[in-house]
C-alpha cells in the first residue's frame, strides 16, 4: 500500500495565549484485524495506535487509538502557546513505523 | 401527472389535437415570415448528447418537413461519459468513438464539420470559421462546456498537455491514461477537482476510482490525491465506502478543511501548491471551473455565471425565443449537467421546435436523468431523478440513489444496466 500521508492545518494567524484549533489527519486503512479480503482471508490488524503532539519538547496531547477508529483518522484539538516555537506531530503504526510532521508556529 | 380535467369532457387526444390546431392558427398569423419561406430551417450547434439527439429527432419526426443542419467540428465524437472506463481499462478507446454518417444517411441531417463562431440574432444566421453562414428559423445551441480562465491559478489551456484536464473526451483522455501508466513506482497522481457547477458531478470521483483500479494492479504503492474546493461531492458515501474496500490507504482527499480551496499549480516544476505548501506530483489532472461553451456567450444569451438560462418547458433561451440551449451549457434548475440530461432535454426541445415550426402536437415535457459510476470491477452505483417543467425551473419530482452495503449481485446488475444505457443513448444520438 501507499505510504501514509500526515497532514496538519493551523490557523493563518495565532495570538499568544489565545486558544486556536489544530486539525490533523493521516491516510491509513486502519485494518481492525476482523475483516476479510475478497479471497476470504483475514486481513491482519494494522492501525495507528498512538498520536502524540509536542510543543518545544513538551507533550500537548497524547491519544491512544483503538481498532474501532475509522480509516484516515482525523483528530482536532484546541491549544494555546505563549510564544513562537516548533509543534511536532507523531503517528505510531502497529508495524513500528512512526510518521512525523513539524510545523513552526509564529505568534504575533 | 398532468391529466386533462375530466369534467370538461375532453380526453387527452382531443385536447392535444385542439391545442395543435390552435398553435397552427396562431403561428400562421403571428409568424408568416417563417411559414411563408417554405421549409423551415433548424441549425444545431454541437454534436453531443444534446445536439445530436435534437438534430436526429427533429429530422426523423418531421419526415423532411424541417431542414436540419448540425454544426460540429469533430468527425469522430468521443463521449465524455464512459471515458473514465477507458482510463480504467474497462473499455477500448474505439468503443467510445462515434461518427455522424448515419444522421445524414438515415435522417437527412446536413452535417457540417466546422466551428460556429458568430450568431447574428437579428438576421438569424450563424457564422462559420470556414467562412459562410447558415440561416435559421430556430437555432439550437448545445456547445457543452468551456473552462473558466483563472479558476486554477497557474493553469491555462496552453498547459493542457503537461497537466491534462481530460474533461472533454478524446486525445486528452488518451494523454491522461498514458501519463498514469508511465508514473514512476510509488509516484503521485493528483487531481484538482472543480468547483460547482460542473459537467458530470460524479465524474471526477469515478475517475479517481478508475485511476486507483489501474494503479492497484500496476503500481500498488502509488498515491492518489484529490485537491477539492468543495465541502461535499456527489455519491460521496458510496465512493468513500468503495475506495476503502477496493483501494485502502491509496486515496487522500484534501477538502477545504485542509486548504483544498486554496490551490495553485506550477506546470513547469510539476508542483501543486495547497494553502501555500508545495507538493511534487508525477501526474496532475486539472479539471478547471466551467462555463457554457463559448458560442453561448458569443450569442449573448449567458448570465454573469457564464451559463445560459432557459425556459423549462421548451429549453428556449430566456433572452431569445428563436434560440434553444441544451445540456451542460444551459442553466435550467435541478438537473445535473450530464449526457443523460442533455439527451432528455433534447427530446423535449425537438418536440417544441417541431410544434413551433410545423404545428405538430406538443405536450408537457417530463425530464429524467441517471448517472452511473463504476467504483471497481462489477461495482456500479447510480443516482437519478425525474423532473418536470415549472415556470421557474426544471424541478426535481423524485429521485433514487444506490445505498452503501449493497450486495455484489446488485452492484454488478447496476454496472450492466449502465452498459445497456450506453448502447441505448449512443443509438439515440447517432443511429
Amino acid at each position: 500500500m501507499a505510504e501514509p500521508t500526515p497532514r496538519v492545518k493551523l490557523p493563518r494567524s495565532i495570538e499568544p495565549g489565545v486558544p486556536f484549533t489544530v486539525k490533523t489527519r493521516i491516510t491509513h486503512p486502519m485494518h481492525t484485524g476482523e475483516r476479510h479480503d475478497s479471497e476470504g482471508a483475514l486481513v491482519p490488524r494494522r492501525i495507528i495506535n498512538r498520536f502524540v503532539v509536542s510543543y518545544g519538547g513538551e507533550v500537548v496531547i497524547s491519544v491512544n487509538l483503538e481498532p474501532a477508529v475509522s480509516a484516515d483518522p482525523y483528530i482536532q484539538f484546541e491549544m494555546a502557546v505563549p510564544a513562537s516555537g516548533l509543534l511536532e506531530f507523531q503517528w505510531f503504526d502497529d508495524d513500528g513505523s512512526v510518521y512525523s510532521l513539524q510545523k513552526q508556529v509564529e505568534v504575533g | 401527472m398532468s391529466e386533462p380535467n375530466g369534467k370538461s369532457g375532453l380526453n387527452r387526444r382531443h385536447f392535444l389535437a385542439s391545442a395543435a390546431a390552435a398553435t397552427t392558427a396562431v403561428s400562421a398569423l403571428s409568424a408568416p415570415a417563417v411559414l411563408a419561406q417554405g421549409r423551415p430551417r433548424v441549425v444545431v450547434v454541437g454534436g453531443g448528447a444534446g445536439g445530436a439527439t435534437a438534430a436526429r429527432y427533429i429530422a426523423k419526426d418531421s419526415e423532411g418537413a424541417i431542414d436540419v443542419t448540425l454544426v460540429e467540428p469533430s468527425r469522430a465524437y468521443y463521449t465524455c461519459f464512459f471515458s473514465n472506463l477507458y482510463i480504467g481499462g474497462f473499455r477500448e478507446y474505439a468503443s467510445i468513438g462515434h461518427s455522424y454518417g448515419d444522421l445524414a444517411a438515415n435522417h437527412g441531417v446536413n452535417v457540417v464539420h466546422d466551428w460556429a463562431v458568430s450568431v447574428d440574432r437579428d438576421a438569424r444566421s450563424v457564422g462559420l470559421a470556414g467562412g459562410g453562414s447558415l440561416a435559421y428559423d430556430r437555432l439550437i445551441l448545445s456547445p457543452g462546456i468551456d473552462f473558466r480562465d483563472g479558476s486554477v491559478p497557474g493553469w491555462d489551456l496552453s498547459q493542457q498537455n503537461r497537466m491534462p484536464h481530460a474533461y472533454k473526451a478524446g486525445s486528452q483522455t488518451q494523454l491522461l491514461k498514458a501519463q498514469i501508466e508511465a508514473m514512476p513506482e510509488g509516484g503521485t497522481y493528483c487531481m484538482v477537482a472543480p468547483s460547482n457547477p460542473f459537467r458530470c458531478p460524479p465524474g471526477p470521483y469515478e475517475r479517481i476510482s478508475m485511476v486507483a483500479h489501474v494503479l492497484k494492479q500496476s503500481n500498488p504503492t502509488a498515491k492518489i490525491i484529490i485537491v477539492d474546493p468543495k465541502e461535499k461531492f456527489s455519491k460521496q458515501g458510496l465512493f468513500q465506502e468503495g475506495w476503502q474496500r477496493h483501494y485502502p490507504g491509496m486515496i487522500e482527499r484534501i477538502g477545504p478543511d485542509f486548504g483544498g480551496d486554496k490551490v495553485e499549480v506550477r506546470p513547469d516544476s510539476m508542483e501543486v501548491v495547497v494553502d501555500g505548501e508545495a507538493m511534487k506530483v508525477d501526474v496532475c489532472n486539472v479539471i478547471p471551473g466551467q462555463q457554457a461553451g463559448r458560442i453561448a456567450a458569443i450569442a449573448g444569451i449567458t448570465n454573469e455565471a457564464g451559463w445560459a438560462p432557459i425556459v423549462p418547458h421548451t429549453m428556449q433561451s430566456r433572452s431569445d425565443e428563436n434560440i434553444h440551449v441544451l445540456g451542460d451549457a444551459s442553466q435550467q434548475g435541478d438537473m445535473p449537467k450530464s449526457g443523460f440530461s442533455a439527451n432528455s432535454q433534447a427530446k423535449s426541445c425537438a418536440m417544441a421546435v417541431r410544434g413551433a415550426l410545423t404545428g405538430s402536437s406538443t405536450f408537457p415535457p417530463r425530464y429524467s436523468n441517471t448517472c452511473w459510476s463504476l467504483i471497481g470491477t462489477d461495482d456500479g452505483v447510480k443516482v437519478g431523478a425525474s423532473y418536470e417543467a415549472t415556470d421557474e425551473k426544471i424541478a426535481k419530482v423524485d429521485g433514487f440513489i444506490s445505498q452503501t452495503g449493497e450486495s455484489a449481485e446488485l452492484r454488478k446488475a447496476t454496472y450492466e444496466e449502465s452498459i445497456g444505457w450506453y448502447a441505448a443513448i449512443t443509438g439515440d444520438m447517432f443511429s
